[in-house]
């Protein structure tokens, strides 16, 4: 039996947030930190016409982290541009239903990962309504192996096999290197969720990668 | 040789290494003018025509459960209900400590995967007071327990022995200090189990698992299985990537009337702004089809519209969930909010602040009582800022909007639990 103070501590040890890697990834690392970041930034919550100039200067903080990982989604330099574009482009829209300044860049990063997963899907989409001629993906394949290698190439082609909350808990967590509270957090789901889904992911990418070799 | 984790993580910083700093095109902006139409001038017109819908969607779901089978009886109940304390709460709730092992990682929760060794023989879980934290009794099952569930009246789980889940009912004896373990014919399912969600009487259990071909999930499938009697009904969809695409099937809950499922599902589509819906699904009325058969509130309300899981309460009139990062979220990402499936409005439970105050909310929520008045929610609250950002963790009573921390339970909510 656990007795409850061991309950909280063990509750402790899995709140805990491990340091994000500042030197590594330090453009994905403001990308996590966007609500302090804008509003320190004085970015954020311009009137009449200012609208182009905040969403602009938000862009030229975030945009080379948010391409970044498009990219991992993606495995395509300009269709991560796109995606980053488009979301930027549907903040500026709607950036009047703001309803706080601090949501501008949850709503960017919300909408690349959407934006991503819509990607994917097309592409799964078109390869499979013309099977015989997989094209596209064999040219991804073949760039993304040359600038990477193969080995890398082979594992982010698994990962992008994957369902969607699977490929992004996978890249949250060992990309972004966020703990398992952040993931929820950015996912926003439960920590049980967050731990079933990397689990089921990791088993998944380890299956796919076996039938491809 | 380097495990998955460090390959996955080495290929993704190498794929990111492909952007150079500074290479960022210039930013596209629409033509000034095309900011908003008719939405910007008039906010108010989508999400009170969504919530007009949703509204009118939920009520024919629930009044067709009524309609169709108005003379279908539930069995009786096999033992006493678990009681309540004066707050609503249950008593008592089962919770699964292995799932979530302090070294970060979950063993594996599906049948097919490989199940880890100490789990293989048996797992034990844990059947705890809610009013006091502590452990009231045990109850061991044989294998590794892959899903779990509460009905009024007793907990129920998933088990997976020989690579096929087989089902057991956890009964808690006179003055609830002991578990009887009983297995429940229903056939053995060899399909990972994602939920297991049990009806009020406990006559019925609804699970959804995930059809693989070739390494991927191909087809969502939902079982609904008598437990008492040989009964089994199934639905799917399929394909899983086609134009009326559809994500995995997110937690469920049955409503009161024992035959209304609740479950929430991510759809697409939107744009760049995926969706995650609730959809209504009336067990009783013939079909085989999960996307036909079930009803939707696929534009949901703002705010909802994001990843996170929303619950309709057992009585259908308040749907519960954690708000998004979206621009129409009546409050800020994090919070918990309420609809009335009524009117469309939205009550805000909890909003999350930060500072001394909660950060944010995790969803599902673990446990939501009949009217959706009170809810119980496990936050967080950030106590150091990133980069080296760290949060505490606890659960919360939200009765009628009042805020109440039970602390003792907070070693609880990174667990899995069922609540009566």
């Amino acid at each position: 039996m656990e007795s409850p103070a061991r309950l909280r501590s063990i509750a402790a040890s899995l709140a805990g947030i491990t340091p994000l890697q500042a030197t590594r990834e330090p453009s994905l690392r403001l990308w996590y930190m966007e609500p302090k970041l804008v509003t320190a930034q004085g970015s954020a919550g311009p009137e009449g016409g200012d609208v182009g100039a905040a969403v602009t200067a938000l862009y030229q903080v975030h945009a080379v982290g948010l391409i970044r990982l498009a990219v991992v989604m993606l495995g395509d330099r300009a269709a991560a541009e796109d995606v980053v574009q488009d979301a930027f482009a549907g903040l500026y829209r709607r950036w009047d239903h703001l309803s706080g300044p601090d949501r501008a860049l949850g709503y960017v990063r919300s909408s690349v990962l959407n934006g991503c997963r819509t990607r994917l899907r097309a592409r799964v989409r078109d390869e499979r309504l013309a099977a015989a001629s997989p094209a596209t993906s064999a040219a991804v394949s073949a760039e993304q192996a040359v600038l990477i290698g193969e080995e890398h190439a082979a594992v982010l082609a698994a990962l992008r096999r994957l369902p969607d909350r699977q490929r992004e808990a996978l890249v949250l967590r060992y990309y972004l290197d966020l703990s398992e509270p952040e993931i929820a957090a950015s996912m926003g789901i439960g920590r049980g969720t967050v731990k079933s889904t990397t689990s089921r992911a990791l088993a998944a990418l380890g299956r796919v990668l076996e039938e491809n070799r | 040789m380097n495990t998955l984790e460090d390959r996955l993580r080495a290929a993704a910083r190498a794929a990111a290494g492909t952007v150079a700093d500074g290479t960022a095109p210039p930013l596209r902006l629409p033509q000034p003018g095309r900011r908003s139409g008719l939405r910007g001038r008039f906010p108010w017109i989508v999400p009170l025509t969504a919530a007009a819908a949703v509204i009118a969607l939920i009520a024919v779901s629930i009044f067709a459960a009524h309609a169709v089978m108005p003379g279908a009886r539930r069995p009786a109940p096999r033992s006493e209900p678990i009681p309540r304390l004066a707050d609503g709460l249950p008593a008592y709730f089962l919770e699964d400590p292995a799932m979530a092992s302090p070294d970060g990682l979950q063993p594996l929760p599906v049948n097919t995967g490989p199940v880890p060794s100490q789990f293989r023989s048996q797992e034990t879980l844990q059947v705890m007071a809610t009013a006091t934290g502590r452990v009231a009794a045990t109850a061991t099952l044989p294998g590794y327990v892959t899903a779990i569930a509460a009905s009024r009246d007793a907990f129920f789980a998933a088990v997976v022995q020989d690579n096929a889940a087989r089902f057991y009912e956890i009964q808690l004896t006179a003055g609830y200090a002991g578990t009887t373990v009983t297995r429940l014919r229903i056939a053995p399912e060899t399909a990972p189990i994602a939920y297991l969600a049990a009806s009020p009487d406990g006559a019925r259990l609804a699970y959804s698992t995930v059809i693989m071909q070739g390494g991927l999930d191909v087809a969502q499938r939902l079982v609904v299985a008598s437990t008492t009697r040989d009964s089994e009904r199934e639905w799917t969809a399929r394909p899983y990537y086609d134009n009326s695409y559809m994500d995995s099937m997110g937690p469920m809950n049955w409503l009161a009337d024992g035959r209304t499922l609740a479950f929430s599902w991510n759809v697409s589509l939107q744009g760049n702004m995926a969706t995650m819906a609730l959809r209504l699904l009336d067990t009783a009325v013939p079909g085989s089809d999960l996307m036909a058969d079930s009803t939707e509130s696929r534009f949901g309300y703002p705010g909802f519209a994001g990843q996170s899981y929303t619950t309709l309460s057992p009585n259908g009139q308040v749907m519960v969930g954690v708000a998004s990062a979206y621009p129409q979220s009546p409050a800020p990402q994090g919070s918990v909010v309420a609809f009335s499936t009524a009117t469309g409005l939205p009550t805000v439970l909890l909003r999350a602040s930060g500072g001394d105050r909660e950060s944010g909310c995790y969803s599902p929520l673990p446990w939501i009582s009949n009217t959706g008045s009170e809810v119980l929610a496990a936050c967080y609250r950030e106590i150091k800022s990133p980069p080296s950002a760290a949060y505490v963790v606890h659960v919360v009573l939200i009765n009628h909007g009042h805020v109440t921390g039970l602390p003792w339970l907070d070693g609880t909510a990174a667990w899995a639990t069922a609540f009566p």
